[in-house]
């Protein structure tokens, strides 16, 4: 286990050390693992039986098989393989917001929740890469499943810091197109862009027949908006400035930013890309573990 | 500057603090420079909520803060005092007129004490609060005949008037005394000119026929109406007496009857005495109902001729001076008719006045027994010798021609109230009596008579009576009784009853009047189409001529009665038709005291005026050696204690500027109020308190509710399956 890195936290590593994070669609991988593998024939496992054709193998034939049909099949094998998983980090000024309620800002947050998954990834003999990104990418850290791998990656999470403006679909359609193996993409990210951009750079993985998990990380204050006084609102991507009596505008606020979920939950159900949303007041472990397990269930 | 300001403003200082008005811009200007600055992840939901409810928000806010503002400048205002100056009103002393309501119903008592006691000592009070150094003038609204209001800036001279003024019998008509009053205070060139009248406000010294009906406003200046005494309307008035008996003469039954009426809420008892020559001769006990009249008749029989005069009284109550009413009357040994004929037959029954004289005196010339009425003939030649005026009646009977003077003389007797009877008859020239007795323009017959009908000699063919007007008062007693059905008219002139005054009182089949009835001046003219004789009608040898004929006279001479009777303050016309040159008049009010006046021989009539009638009672007069007597009564309009209220008052009285009050320190206030304006100080108090609450309402109804405190959930997390799942 990795020690003395800020975002790997020893508590949460704990809690989720009884649990691992699977593929539920298939991935390719050369290692065998906890992840079915499209390719057939050198794995233990079986799967099903085929017509013999000429060509395959003779061992191959199920002789009990034919003894009971009087058919010549051979039997097909599963092979479990490695994960290929990416980890998009969204780190653009918006994600540096830490209202005053909360202890982490969502960049924080979604550091702690890349690193904890990159753990458990590394720990279940999978490959984990980590790409950080705002209006480009700004690190990409290609996958492996070395723990010294792990370190590096974890260095890299607390070198990451928000600030620039947000081109998320450029991003995505970037990577989709980089990355050739299909794998598990998961994004952390709180998706201030274009919607409608981000959903086709979203679609854009899915064509690639990734599976995608996208956490959509809020902080509490942008959701519920508590604001009172009249207030000059500086946007931390732009710097522009907005003077506005809260009071007035929450109700609105509250309507569009319900709108703006409710659109990624519908689009991410539609494009079968697992939707997580949440906010920074929720311990990240206790969400992650809670995400597992509900996705264990239904897996 | 200073000196407009303080026109309206009691302490103008205070005006300084109107630029508060701008407390709340500053406020919010500094307000939104201190906004403190926060950096939030993005403002691409913020930017498109606000451009979405900025405008209406502007608004809004620009209204609070108008709303805000408004607050803080009333305020200001309110704390300088101001008030509505009066109009008109400038710095100096006060002229005004003080109206004192002394009509008969301020001598109503309210608990033993008379409302025009209160009024008076409220006009001190008045007096008082307007200070030595106004001018002011007292005016009463029923002065007496000398009494003139001037303005004097001595408070001692309208103290004593004050003082020394006393109620009236009479009735009061206010709008026309304020308008008196207005002529008065106009005379005055200074500015502060008010009016303060004093009154029990009873509703009939309010009425619209005494308002100018010019329509105008009645007065622009300030009136201060201040009412006296209390709202019980409890009173009862005799409110007429009238002699309804048929004869003026001795010995004949008299009818006299008295009409009650109550104001009270209740039915009130009453006792109904009849005075006669100031002694009581009958007594009636009767139940008023409220405001329904009562009629009460006495009987009672003259013995001795000459002048009596009586009472009709009740018992007292708040209001006395309504419960008396006297009546006079002349009684007479007999009534005098005079019988004008052409010339006298040497057979007495041939004469054509011989059953006119015997139905008239059917015992003639027998002292034993005594005929009431007395007749005297007289041919047409001497008859403008005659002095009409001595005699009840006078019967023209079948005289051919009547002379210019004869006719200037009957005509000057009815018009003063003497009773005129015309007989037609062979001699009678038609066309003559039409012109001088039927003349459109003054028509003592007013019958426009045609040609003779019928044949006096052919008894065979003759007309019945067959249409009798029961209902006039001449022939009521006749009904039912059918005197005239045996009555047979040979001969009769056609006649066209011309004239609103005339009436044709007894009728031929064919429509033509047999008897007509003209009204002249204060007397009566009474046409015969037919003769007196025996050759045109049998009448006169039936059963009916005689109580016809009497009736006739006492209906025509009983004129003169209704002259007996005045109301308070009217003036008494005394004619005296047949002296020409100027009379000597003595007149002794019921106080006794003697007046002396003299008739005025220029006009159409020898006749004097006399018009201190300021008291009830009986009036005697003497002239040219006669003697007669006249009774003036209150006017009962003011028994009616019910009151007007104000907006009875402004609506009648068209005043503008009008404050009724019902107190001396709400007068006193209302006089504060006209000298120093209306204080608005509580208005303003009132604006500000009203906009403050409505700011409050508005400025939290603007406000959306504080946001929730964030909802501890579980988790918070919201997580959807790839498939959709929640």
């Amino acid at each position: 286990m990795a020690k003395g890195y800020r975002y790997l936290d020893p508590q949460a590593v704990a809690r989720l050390s009884k649990i691992n994070l699977i593929a539920r669609s298939v991935v390719e991988g050369f290692i065998s693992g906890l992840h079915r593998s499209p390719f057939r024939g050198f794995s233990v496992e079986f799967a099903e039986h085929r017509e013999y054709t000429p060509g395959d193998n003779i061992k191959d034939i199920d002789w009990q098989a034919y003894g009971r049909t009087d058919r010549y099949v051979v039997k097909q094998y599963q092979e479990e393989t490695n994960l290929k998983a990416h980890i998009l980090l969204d780190t653009s000024g918006s994600m540096g917001y830490k209202s005053e309620e909360s202890s982490l800002s969502k960049l924080e947050y979604g550091s702690y929740l890349a690193a904890s998954l990159a753990y458990m990834m590394v720990r279940q003999q999978d490959s984990v890469g980590l790409v950080t990104f705002s209006e480009k990418i700004n690190h990409f850290i290609p996958p492996r499943s070395t723990t010294a791998h792990l370190n590096v990656m974890l260095k890299t999470l607390e070198t990451a810091h928000s600030g620039q403006a947000t081109n998320i679909s450029r991003t995505f359609h970037d990577l989709a197109e980089h990355i050739k193996r299909r794998g598990l993409i998961i994004i952390i990210s709180d998706l201030f862009d274009d919607a409608k951009d981000v959903m086709r750079g979203l679609r854009h993985f899915r064509f690639k027949r990734h599976e995608v998990i996208l956490f959509h990380i809020f902080d509490r204050w942008e959701i519920d908006f508590p604001f009172r006084r009249l207030t000059d609102f500086v946007d931390m991507e732009t710097n522009d400035q907005l003077q506005i009596d809260p009071r007035f505008v929450r109700d609105d606020y509250m309507h569009r930013i319900r709108d703006f979920i409710g659109a990624y939950k519908r689009e991410c159900a539609g494009a079968t890309i697992e939707y997580v949303q949440t906010h920074t007041g929720v311990p990240f472990d206790l969400m992650l573990h809670s995400f597992l397990a509900k996705r264990k269930r239904l897996h | 500057m200073g000196a407009f300001l303080a026109q309206f403003f009691m302490n103008p200082l205070f005006l300084v603090g109107v630029g508060s008005a701008a407390v709340p811009v500053v406020i919010h200007l500094i307000h939104r420079r201190k906004a403190p600055k926060v950096r939030f992840s993005t403002l691409r939901f913020l930017r498109v909520s606000n451009e979405r409810t900025a405008r209406r928000r502007r608004l809004q806010n620009l209204f609070l803060l108008l709303l805000r503002s408004l607050i803080c400048a009333l305020l200001a205002i309110a704390l300088a005092q101001p008030f509505l100056a009066a109009s008109g009103w400038a710095d100096g002393p006060v002229t005004a007129v003080i109206v004192l309501d002394n009509s008969m119903s301020t001598s109503a008592e309210d608990e033993g004490r008379a409302k025009f006691g209160v009024a008076k000592e409220t006009a001190m009070d008045v007096l008082r609060e307007l200070g030595g150094k106004a001018t002011v003038a007292l005016l009463l609204s029923n002065p007496p005949g000398d009494y003139s209001a001037a303005l004097t800036n001595d408070p001692s001279v309208i103290e004593k008037n004050i003082l020394g003024s006393s109620v009236s019998a009479g009735r009061a008509s206010l709008p026309a005394t304020i308008a008196k009053a207005r002529e008065i205070l106009e005379e005055s060139a200074v500015p502060n000119r008010q009016i303060i009248a004093l009154s029990d406000m009873q509703k009939n010294s309010w009425s619209t026929a005494d308002t100018p009906p010019d329509g105008k406003t009645l007065s622009k200046m300030p009136v201060v109406i201040i009412g006296c005494g209390s709202k019980d309307t409890s009173n009862a008035a005799v409110t007429d007496v009238a002699v309804r008996a048929g004869s003026r003469v001795e010995g004949e039954p008299m009818s006299i009857e008295a009409r009650l009426l109550s104001f009270a809420p209740k039915a009130v008892s009453q006792t109904a005495t009849l005075y006669v020559d100031g002694q009581a001769r009958d007594r009636r006990r009767i139940t008023l109902a409220p405001n329904v009249p009562v009629a009460v008749s006495f009987t009672y029989t003259f013995t001795r001729p000459g002048v009596h005069h009586g009472q009709v009284a009740i018992e007292d109550d708040r209001l006395k001076a309504d419960n008396v009413r006297s009546f006079t009357v002349s009684i007479q040994r007999q009534l005098q008719v005079l019988i004008v004929q052409d010339e006298k037959s040497a057979v007495e029954f041939m004469d054509s006045s011989f059953y006119l004289a015997k139905a008239l005196d059917p015992l003639g010339g027998d002292a034993a027994v005594r005929s009431p009425i007395r007749p005297a003939r007289v041919l047409t030649a001497s008859a403008e010798s005659e002095k009409l005026s001595d005699y009840d009646a006078v019967c023209l009977v079948d005289v051919a021609r009547i002379g210019p003077g004869l006719a200037r003389m009957l005509k000057e007797y009815v018009r003063e109230g003497g009773g005129l009877i015309v007989f037609a008859g062979d001699n009678a020239d038609l066309r003559h009596y039409n012109a001088v007795l039927a003349d459109p323009a003054d028509a003592l017959v007013a019958a426009e008579l045609g040609q003779v009908l019928g044949n006096a000699d052919d008894h065979t063919q003759f007309h019945s009576i067959t249409d009798v007007d029961y209902s006039h008062p001449l022939l009521e007693r006749f009904k039912g009784e059918n005197i005239f059905n045996d009555v047979r008219v040979f001969q009769y002139v056609s006649a066209r009853v011309a004239g609103r005054s005339a009436a044709s009182l007894i009728g031929l089949p064919d429509g033509s009047p047999l008897l007509i009835e003209n009204r002249y001046g204060n007397g009566t003219a009474l046409m015969f189409t037919c003769s007196a004789t025996t050759d045109w009608s049998n009448l006169p040898l039936k059963g009916a001529f005689l109580p016809l004929i009497h009736e006739i006279v006492h209906y025509v001479s009983r004129e003169e009665m209704v002259k007996e009777s005045y109301l308070v303050g009217s003036p008494v016309r005394l004619a005296f038709p047949e002296v020409r040159e100027a009379l000597p008049v003595e007149i002794t009010s019921p106080a006794g005291d003697d007046h002396k006046l003299e008739t005025a021989p220029g006009g159409a009539v020898n006749a004097a005026v006399f018009d201190l009638t300021d008291r009830p009672g009986v009036y005697s007069w003497r002239a040219a050696g006669r003697t007669g007597a006249f009774a003036v009564n209150p006017d009962t309009r003011e028994s009616d204690l019910h009151r007007s209220d104000e907006a009875e008052v402004r609506g009648i009285s068209r005043l503008e500027d009008v404050h009724v009050v019902s107190s001396t320190d709400e007068m006193r206030e209302t006089l504060k109020r006209l000298r120093e304006g209306l204080p608005l100080l509580d208005y303003f108090f009132l604006l500000v308190l009203v906009i403050a609450v409505f700011e409050c309402f508005f400025s939290n109804w603007l406000t959306p509710s504080a946001p929730a405190e964030v909802r501890k959930n579980k988790l918070g997390i919201v997580t959807t399956s790839a498939h959709g799942e929640a």
